[in-house]
């Protein structure tokens, strides 16, 4: 990638901190630098994707309302996908059990339950050893199924006026309070939000817990419906057994453990059942976290600061020179300088070698500052490698989702005009939800890439294995782009076929190879070229796909180096993997 | 709800002027009933006995299910004041339970019974008996705990300096 300003000639004072590709977009920045004829122009980088076929759009790929098949990679087992209606079913039956086993009211039991973290056997424990200590923990020390009621008139503490027995209310605890300021109390502890299921006697100190029941009689028809919300909230979010789906306005739970990677909800969302982000296999939850951090922060904006600019000797105003001699003015305090030397410019002339020369610089004593530019510079262009590419599929994966609806009218006009039938035309909507499917997992194999140690074995048998699937994608994408016309040869129609397979046997040889910790069949130290070969996974390929597969492979491997897309060309010419 | 609080306010300060706990006057700042003026007087036999310590109270629109902030506005050198004058006891944290904390604090955050004379109570006992468990002010506490003599000047000198600013 290129780092091009607009070429301006002279230098540059940088007025606003300053952005990277991609950065910009996401949050909206614009970084500005001024030239000396005082125009703005819009720092920044362009991406030279940009350029090709795809009209990408920002977007939400979002929580599509129809359900979707599931995928046909084994990613998404072992997860239960539940809606509201279940999720309180199983609360109740927990709470039920308990009530049940220790003969206590279901109130009381939720209550414990809340106290021990809706750990079943930590309730059952603590309670026979010490009921009462349990139940004192769990502020049910003094628990009433109902309201108690007042058999004289008292002072309401919180309004502190004289209210009569009949407008009295309190717990077990037999605080009284007045009817209205209760209830206030109880509202304004559901708008608090989730704290309001742990919501305790008004009075000073009083440990009694505010139940279920007693909302129930208080409060608002609204309020109670929020109420039972936070109280399910407070129960998915503590029980590490589920999972809300993060998907945009989808109310389904997954009920899994945390060994899952992967889970596919009813809304078509698939996500990590562990951290709760977008499925990001073969990347781990903790790269993400990592690599998230680092996109966001500027870390690496000041890393490409150091390595492209210097400071003023005298005031110290970062400069980014782009083109023009080395005789530069500051704008901040106008002190004339050599960028050179960094010397003043009043010392330059023919003792220096010449007006515009300067032979006071030693290139082969670099300064610390120049040292440290370089190593920034190496590794910001390092980031940028693996955050292009990133970047470069996330807005593929979101255009091939975008492309669901359009899939869905090529494949009715497609049956319109050679009265093909629909189980004939599906292969195009199977193509692009493999193509959604490695667009997602090529997007984070380059977080997972960017954390694997440069030069070892296990980092080049990893992007051999990426550097294939991304071709056999990227090749899949043009196929399955093809105009309608095309499509009418049976030919065609097997080749997209054909492909899809491919790809989907690449894709599971790079997550099986990467869930096996990238080790070799035959040891560690794999050479360079040691693949040309080997040819596993094409072997593989063409194993699990039979005798077209082969030819559809050897097809890729003839037309794909002119369409690489987001690959490394060169290596994607010079290993034969896909041989039959 | 603010009409609730009104009313609710208006009969505490009525309450407080007509019954006043020793040492300690109420007031209006300008006319809203939700900022309240407190001129408090060191409490005898503490570090703090002869000072006139000004105290502002800011009560929010839900009280009393939240509690008010209260701010010296006098200088003030304690464990449990931060340096801008905020007070940090448990009674004027908001209620409510924290996962991660223990229970015994939750138990001492604010609750509704709890009105002005309760926090006034609670500042008196806060100036006799600094908690330097949880410190708002480190230096202070730091002090307090290491060189209880320069605590005890630092103190002397804010009680002189209150004196002379009334």
């Amino acid at each position: 990638m290129a780092i091009s300003p607009s070429i301006i000639t002279g230098s540059h004072v940088l007025k606003h901190r300053h952005g990277m590709s991609g950065m910009e977009s996401s949050d909206g920045e614009e970084y500005t630098y001024q030239d000396e004829s005082g125009e703005e122009d819009v720092g920044g980088v362009e991406s030279q994707e940009e350029e090709e076929e795809y009209s990408y759009s920002d977007g939400e790929g979002g929580c599509a309302p129809v359900p979707l098949p599931p995928p046909s990679s084994s990613m998404a087992d072992g997860c239960k996908v539940i809606d509201a209606d279940e999720l309180r079913a199983t609360m109740s039956a927990l709470i039920d059990d308990i009530s049940s086993v220790l003969a206590i009211h279901p109130c009381a039991a939720a209550a414990l339950l809340r106290h021990y973290n809706w750990n079943k056997e930590s309730v059952i424990d603590s309670f026979c050893t010490d009921p009462d200590q349990a139940k004192e923990k769990a502020g049910i020390m003094r628990f009433v199924p109902d309201l108690q009621t007042s058999d004289k008139g008292r002072l309401c503490g919180i309004c502190r006026e004289d209210v009569p027995a009949e407008a009295l209310v309190a717990l077990g605890c037999g605080h009284f309070f007045c009817r209205g300021c209760f209830t206030q109390y109880l509202v304004s502890k559901v708008e608090e939000g989730m704290g309001c299921p742990l919501t305790r006697c008004p009075e000073y100190r009083c440990p009694e817990m505010v139940t279920e029941n007693f909302f129930r009689v208080l409060v608002p028809h609204a309020t109670l419906a929020a109420y039972l919300r936070y109280s399910l909230k407070s129960f998915v979010d503590i029980c590490s057994a589920f999972r809300w789906c993060p998907g945009r306005g989808c109310d389904f739970v997954a009920m899994g453990n945390s060994s899952l990677r992967a889970c596919l909800c009813k809304c078509g969302m698939l996500f990590c059942f562990r951290c709760g982000e977008e499925a990001h296999v073969p990347a781990s939850c903790e790269d993400m976290v990592t690599w998230v951090e680092k996109c966001k922060n500027e870390s690496e904006t000041a890393n490409w600061i150091l390595a492209n600019t210097r400071k003023c000797p005298k005031c110290a105003t970062r400069i980014e020179k782009n083109q023009g001699c080395n005789h530069m003015t500051c704008r901040q305090c106008k002190f004339e300088f050599c960028w050179i030397c960094m010397g003043p410019w009043t010392e330059h002339g023919a003792n220096t070698g010449g007006y515009y020369k300067c032979n006071k610089y030693d290139p082969s004593t670099p300064t610390k500052d120049e040292q440290d530019g370089a190593k920034a510079k190496a590794e910001l262009d390092r980031y940028l490698h693996y955050y292009q590419r990133y970047d470069n599929h996330h807005k593929a994966q979101e255009y091939a989702t975008k492309q669901e609806e359009e899939i869905e009218r090529r494949m009715m006009r497609l049956q319109e005009t050679d009265g093909s039938r629909w189980i004939d035309v599906q292969f195009l909507k199977v193509a692009n939800e493999k193509l959604v499917e490695c667009r997602r997992v090529l997007k984070y194999t380059y977080v997972f890439g960017y954390y694997l140690p440069e030069g070892t074995a296990r980092k080049r048998l990893f992007e051999h294995h990426q550097e294939n699937l991304e071709k056999f994608t990227e090749h899949l994408s043009w196929l399955s782009e093809q105009s309608l016309e095309e499509f009418k040869k049976e030919e065609k129609r097997s080749e997209v076929v054909n492909y899809t397979r491919v790809t989907e046997t690449f894709l599971k040889n790079l997550l099986k190879s990467v869930e096996d910790g990238l080790m070799d069949e035959d040891g560690e130290d794999m050479e360079e070229g040691g693949w040309e070969g080997k040819s596993e996974p094409g072997r593989r390929a063409g194993a699990a796909g039979g005798g077209q597969v082969g030819e559809a492979a050897e097809e890729g491997r003839r037309t794909l180096p002119s369409r690489d897309g987001a690959g490394g060309g060169a290596r994607a010419r010079r290993s034969g993997v896909a041989r039959a | 709800m603010t009409d609730y609080a009104t009313e609710l306010l208006k009969r505490q300060l009525h309450e407080l002027n007509k019954n006043p706990p020793e040492g300690v006057s109420v007031g209006l700042v300008d006319d809203s009933v939700f900022e309240w003026e407190l001129l408090l007087v060191g409490p005898a036999d503490t570090l703090y006995e002869g000072g006139f310590f000004k105290a502002r109270l800011t009560f929010p629109s839900d009280f009393p299910n939240m509690p008010p902030t209260m701010t010296f506005q006098t200088e003030m050198w304690h464990p449990n004041v931060y340096e801008d004058g905020r007070v940090c006891i448990s009674i004027l944290h908001p209620p409510g339970e924290d996962r991660f904390n223990s229970q015994e604090s939750a138990d001492e955050r604010w609750r509704p019974i709890l009105g002005v004379e309760a926090i006034i109570v609670s500042v008196i006992s806060m100036l006799s008996d600094p908690n330097d468990e949880s410190p708002a002010n480190i230096d202070a506490a730091v002090q307090w705990r290491n060189d209880r003599a320069g605590f005890k000047k630092r103190v002397r000198a804010v009680v002189r300096k209150s004196q002379e600013d009334l």
